[in-house]
């Protein structure tokens, strides 16, 4: 019995020893194997090196070549079969590379098979020994690992003193003598800049128009005038009556000093009754898409031309939207290298003038969707404004002269600045946001006095670039100018630009414009919210959100409302309708269009206009029920102009008046 | 069975692990125009808002069930399933990230910056593990964290790392921590997402520099058990000074310790603290003195470490984006260097004021400075309580495993003739039947 047991033992440890020494066997092979493989992959990796088309002197070497003698024919072709062959060995050095990296693979596993076994049969049974933790041990030990850890400190504290002295010759001490000039400048612009911005005291009728500020000087031959606010931008102002180009003197590097003026008003300013009889800004004299009274037609067909009075071709292109005053429509028209606006008859839709617009910045590239042209224009009742992505302003009157012109620099927008300008009383509105918001200091909100340009008040915003435009009106017994942009709603005075309140509600990249209903201001954009704030003064952010609401959130078209109901129309095709009271959803309609044109409430029915060019029309209610579907003849984005019973809605190429003939 | 297992599932693993090793190869377009449009590259989709959620619900339920298996199961092999599923989900499937380790950045950004918001899901993969630890010590690093089961299960051979090296190697996850802390709070980089050595296996793809270090990283794992854990993970380093607080510890035996010293080798991390001898080691004079004149040190540590790093800050500075710029810009301009850089020519292409560049350089040096001081300061602190802690005197009478460092991995438990009896051993029975007699 002891025999057999003896036996068994001497047999198992024999198998033990014959497994271990194999596995140990293995390891070599598998680990000799791997090395010849991983020394011919090293070797393939400087030949794909040189077989790489991008590294090859002799291809760089005829590419110089072709560029002097561009029409070489047979350079050409040698070119080609050079490029072929080296692209065919550049494959097949990567294939090899590819496969050799399998078998490398393939090594490796195979050498930690054999190393694993070999551990296994190498695994020790646990045997204490007889040693047991003595006082001097632990002393030893710890000794040891105090005087270890001291030499690390030491260590670390060499590293540090290496890096410090590497600091040493850093060139912090360069940077400051290169900025040293240059902070003044700015320091001496923060100050001007410093808060409250807003102005000279507002109402002066009687006070003359000042003379220009030092420093912003009319430039002899015409009015154009060289902006008193020129952002960071290096830009060239051209003169559009001599063409010739001088640049700014001295780029000013952060925000520059801003004159101001004081207000004006004894040029021009329109009576409440001819502003609200005209369609002189974006979405109407209010700037909300109201229109409260009119016989305006339900039903026409723009490829029949049932219903359409007149059509008119534009000449440019742009997406900004038909303002009208009087018997004369106004409009504006862009590419990149050109921009005019137009004068068109309303009665019979002819062109009567058009008047080009010279770049004064130089031009900056814009996405597809916002055009060179996308921002409407504004009339004062005697005089057209007008904007344009690369920040150039210009004034002209109803002949067509210009006035005054300046830039106010190339804004860092995303996509091209597409706010539309606004009116109050005699100032011009531009909402000029730029830059990625924060503490940038990029965006500002300017008051300029129509009739000169100067600059009456102007504000700092801690916002990004928006494309929202601001709205002027009346919420409780204030009069109050509404701001919607990432991440704030904020709230003007709009004749001295104090800031009455703003509220962080809002994110994204901001376009609708906002809205007053129900004693609130209604502000939202898709991925945000729409929100209810309630007037007040300072942060509102906690306190003054009556609701938010996130059905349907239009990411272009701005809202529209009655004192009831919210309609929201996204560029998805929906449209939603909202209680004013709760910002609870009422109803919605999904429709298989795109709306990028801002919906108008017209007496009791909402004129919806898609991408299509189809007008859908809704009764304003709580239920939804079309009235009215009708078609141009062509796409449309713009949003339309309702002015005395007739629609003027700009096309994709064409202006049409739409109307009882 | 499972030793042949075990000799399967590693060379899959390795396999898989290879895989990222034949990433994209980069292949210049024909010189010569051919109508081939380019195709665009898809953004990939931001994960929905509810697949967040459910990460954080499977951390939980991960953490509960790997609590289970460390206190109540007591069982390796339900530690070590728990590993390779939590390898599969928060490694593989969820390509290493959102991770425990890297929200650190995300919190401390979130902390010194106000404008910088920390997302839910952050915030819970990074207080979660730390509340678990309060109850129930490193069951995160058990089974759950997939950077540790990565170099759990490729631990082939581990060698004993001698103590002096242990606990000099064992302060580099608390500077790293700092550094990681101050670089992530001014916003220059997340150092430890950039440098994490199997964030490239785990998303198939990333630069040769980091396949190689993370592949040298599992070779070394295979010999130093769990090497990046031990001896560089500032998360560890957050863990080992909550998990001595621990309300209920993982302890080698589920009853008495009778001393048979079997467990003394069990543990491959070098975790398990022997009985010490009744003095503690330490004379109780040379001791005290010892302390004191520590403690009266550490001020000075402190101050020596925040001087110094001050002085480096300039140097810190560099890995900030803006910073480089700025010194490429003026070596540039200044002749010494040949050739631009895209960042460069970007910064001329948009007539962007070279004093532009240079302002926001010493904005963001300005914020180094303070920086480095904490860092400095930071760094002369832990070294001072590494000293502190090393002049401390302890007692035990059983072999313990330690509290701070100990990973909960369990493969301690059956070396344990108690646990062994426990599972109806007989011969563990005996000879711990032996033992008691003795």
């Amino acid at each position: 019995m002891l025999n057999n047991d003896v036996d068994r033992r001497i047999s198992i440890e024999k198998h033990a020893e014959i497994g271990c020494k194999s596995a140990v066997r293995g390891m070599w092979i598998a680990g000799i194997f791997c090395v010849l493989v991983l020394g011919l992959l090293a070797g393939n990796r400087n030949a794909t090196w040189s077989a790489n088309p991008q590294n090859s002197a002799p291809l760089k070497a005829m590419q110089v070549r072709l560029a002097k003698e561009p029409k070489n024919e047979s350079l050409k072709t040698d070119i080609r079969q050079l490029d072929a062959q080296l692209r065919h060995e550049y494959l097949f050095r990567l294939t090899f590379a590819n496969q050799g990296s399998y078998v490398l693979l393939l090594g490796v596993v195979l050498f930690l098979i054999a190393g694993a076994t070999a551990a296994q049969y190498n695994t020790k049974m646990p045997y204490p020994d007889a040693e047991q933790q003595s006082s001097d041990l632990v002393r030893y030990s710890a000794g040891i690992a105090r005087r270890s850890v001291g030499i690390f400190g030491i260590i670390a504290a060499l590293s540090l003193m290496v890096l410090a002295v590497a600091s040493q010759g850093n060139l912090t001490s360069e940077y400051r003598k290169a900025v040293r000039g240059y902070q003044r400048q700015s320091a001496e612009s923060d100050q001007a800049n410093a808060a409250p911005q807003a102005v000279q005291s507002a109402l002066a009728p009687a006070t003359p128009i000042p003379a220009p500020a030092a420093g912003n000087p009319p430039i002899p031959g015409s009015k154009i005038t060289i902006g008193p606010f020129s952002p960071p931008q290096i830009q060239l102002v051209k003169n559009t009556q001599t063409g010739s180009n001088k640049p700014i003197p001295k780029p000013k590097p952060t925000d520059p000093k801003i004159e101001t003026v004081a207000l004006d008003e004894s040029d021009y300013k329109p009576t409440a009754e001819e502003w609200a009889r005209n369609w002189p800004i974006f979405r109407g004299p209010a700037g909300m898409g109201l229109v409260e009274s009119g016989d305006y037609p339900l039903k026409w067909d723009g490829k029949s031309g049932d219903g359409i009075i007149w059509k008119t071709a534009i000449p440019l292109p742009g997406w900004n939207s038909p303002v009208v005053w009087g018997d004369k429509i106004f409009i504006a028209g862009a590419d990149k290298t050109k921009r005019e606006i137009y004068c068109i008859d309303a009665a019979s839709g002819k062109i009567i003038w058009k008047q080009p617009f010279a770049m004064i910045a130089k031009q900056t590239d814009v996405m597809e969707d916002t055009g060179y042209a996308p921002s409407t224009l504004a009339i004062d009742g005697k005089r057209i404004f007008a904007i344009f992505p690369n920040g150039d302003l210009g004034c002209f009157d109803f002949d067509g002269k210009q006035i005054w012109a300046k830039s106010l620099g190339v804004p860092e927008n995303t996509y091209g600045h597409g706010s539309s300008l606004t009116m109050f009383r005699s100032l011009l509105m531009v909402l000029f946001d730029q830059g990625s918001g924060g503490s940038d200091g990029k965006s500002f909100l300017y008051a300029l006095q129509g009739g000169t340009g100067n600059i009456v008040w102007y504000a700092k915003r801690p916002v990004a670039n928006s494309w929202a435009t601001p709205v002027v009106a009346t919420i409780g017994d204030r009069l109050e100018m509404l701001t919607n942009a990432n991440p704030y709603v904020i709230s003007y005075d709009p004749l001295t630009g104090k800031e009455y309140w703003r509220a962080d509600v809002m994110s994204g990249d901001v376009a609708p414009s906002p809205i007053v209903a129900g004693g609130m201001a209604l502000a939202c954009n898709t991925g945000a919210y729409l929100a209810a704030i309630k007037p007040g003064s300072g942060d509102l952010s906690k306190t003054g959100i009556a609701w938010k609401a996130s059905d349907g959130l239009p990411d272009i078209a701005s809202p529209v409302a009655n004192n009831e109901l919210v309609f929201l129309a996204d560029s998805m095709g929906n449209v939603t309708c909202v209680d004013v009271k709760s910002g609870k959803k009422v109803w919605e309609h999904a429709y298989e269009t795109a709306f990028k044109a801002s919906p108008s409430i017209v007496g009791n029915n909402v004129y919806l206009l898609d991408n299509e060019g189809v007008m859908r029309i809704i009764t304003a209610g709580r239920t939804f029920k079309e009235v009215g579907k009708s078609v141009l003849s062509e796409g449309a984005s713009a949003t339309p102009a309702f002015v005395g019973g007739r629609i003027y809605i700009r096309g994709e190429k064409s202006l049409y008046c739409i109307g009882k003939k | 069975m499972i030793k042949h297992m075990k000799s399967l599932l590693f060379p899959i693993y390795c396999f898989l692990l290879s895989i990222p090793a034949y990433a994209v190869q980069n292949f210049p377009p024909p010189d010569f125009t051919t109508g081939h449009k380019l195709p665009v590259t898809p953004t990939p989709q931001p994960r929905a808002e509810w697949f967040a959620y459910m990460d954080i619900g499977v951390l939980i339920a991960a953490l509960m069930l790997a609590t289970y298996f460390v206190l109540w199961k007591r069982s390796r092999r339900a530690i070590g399933g728990l590993s390779i599923f939590s390898l599969a989900y928060f490694g593989f499937y969820r390509h290493g990230c959102v991770c425990s380790i890297g929200a650190i950045q995300n919190v401390a950004q979130s902390i010194a910056d106000p404008n910088v918001v920390l997302p839910v899901v952050a915030g819970a993969f990074f207080l979660l593990p730390l509340i678990f630890a309060l109850f129930a010590g490193r069951v995160f690093c058990a089974a759950v964290c997939p950077l540790g089961a990565a170099q759990d299960i490729v631990l082939m051979k581990p060698t004993k790392v001698p103590n002096w090296l242990a606990q000099c190697l064992g302060i580099l996850p608390w500077i790293y921590l700092g550094v990681a802390v101050m670089y992530a709070s001014i916003g220059s980089a997340y150092l430890i997402c950039r440098y994490d050595p199997f964030v490239a296996f785990f998303r198939f793809g990333g630069s040769v520099p980091m396949l190689v270090f993370g592949g040298l990283m599992l070779v070394l794992s295979m010999f130093v058990g769990r090497a990046y854990c031990r001896f560089l993970c500032p998360y560890g380093a957050l863990l080992r000074l909550i998990s001595p607080l621990t309300k209920w510890k993982v302890t080698i035996t589920p009853d008495e310790c009778v001393n048979c010293r079997l467990c003394e080798d069990a543990c491959p991390y070098g975790e398990i603290r022997y009985p010490t001898p009744t003095d503690g080691g330490i004379s109780r004079t040379e001791g005290k003195s010892r302390l004191i004149t520590l403690l009266l040190l550490l001020p000075v540590f402190i101050g020596l470490g925040a001087g110094l790093g001050y002085l480096a800050s300039d140097k810190l500075a560099q890995v900030d984006p803006a910073v480089s710029l700025a010194r490429r810009v003026w070596l540039e301009d200044h002749h010494k260097v040949k050739g631009t850089t895209l960042e460069t020519d970007s910064v001329r292409k948009r007539d962007i004021p070279k004093q532009e560049v240079y302002l926001q350089a010493l904005a963001v040096g300005r914020k180094y400075r303070h920086g480095s001081l904490a860092l400095g300061g930071w760094i002369g602190l832990i070294i001072g309580l590494k000293l502190i802690g090393l002049s401390i005197r302890r007692r035990r009478s059983d072999y313990e495993a330690d509290a701070a460092g100990c990973v909960a991995c369990g493969r301690c438990y059956m070396s344990c003739p108690v646990e062994r009896v426990r599972h109806g051993d007989a011969e563990a029975k005996k000879i711990l039947e032996e033992y008691r007699a003795k």
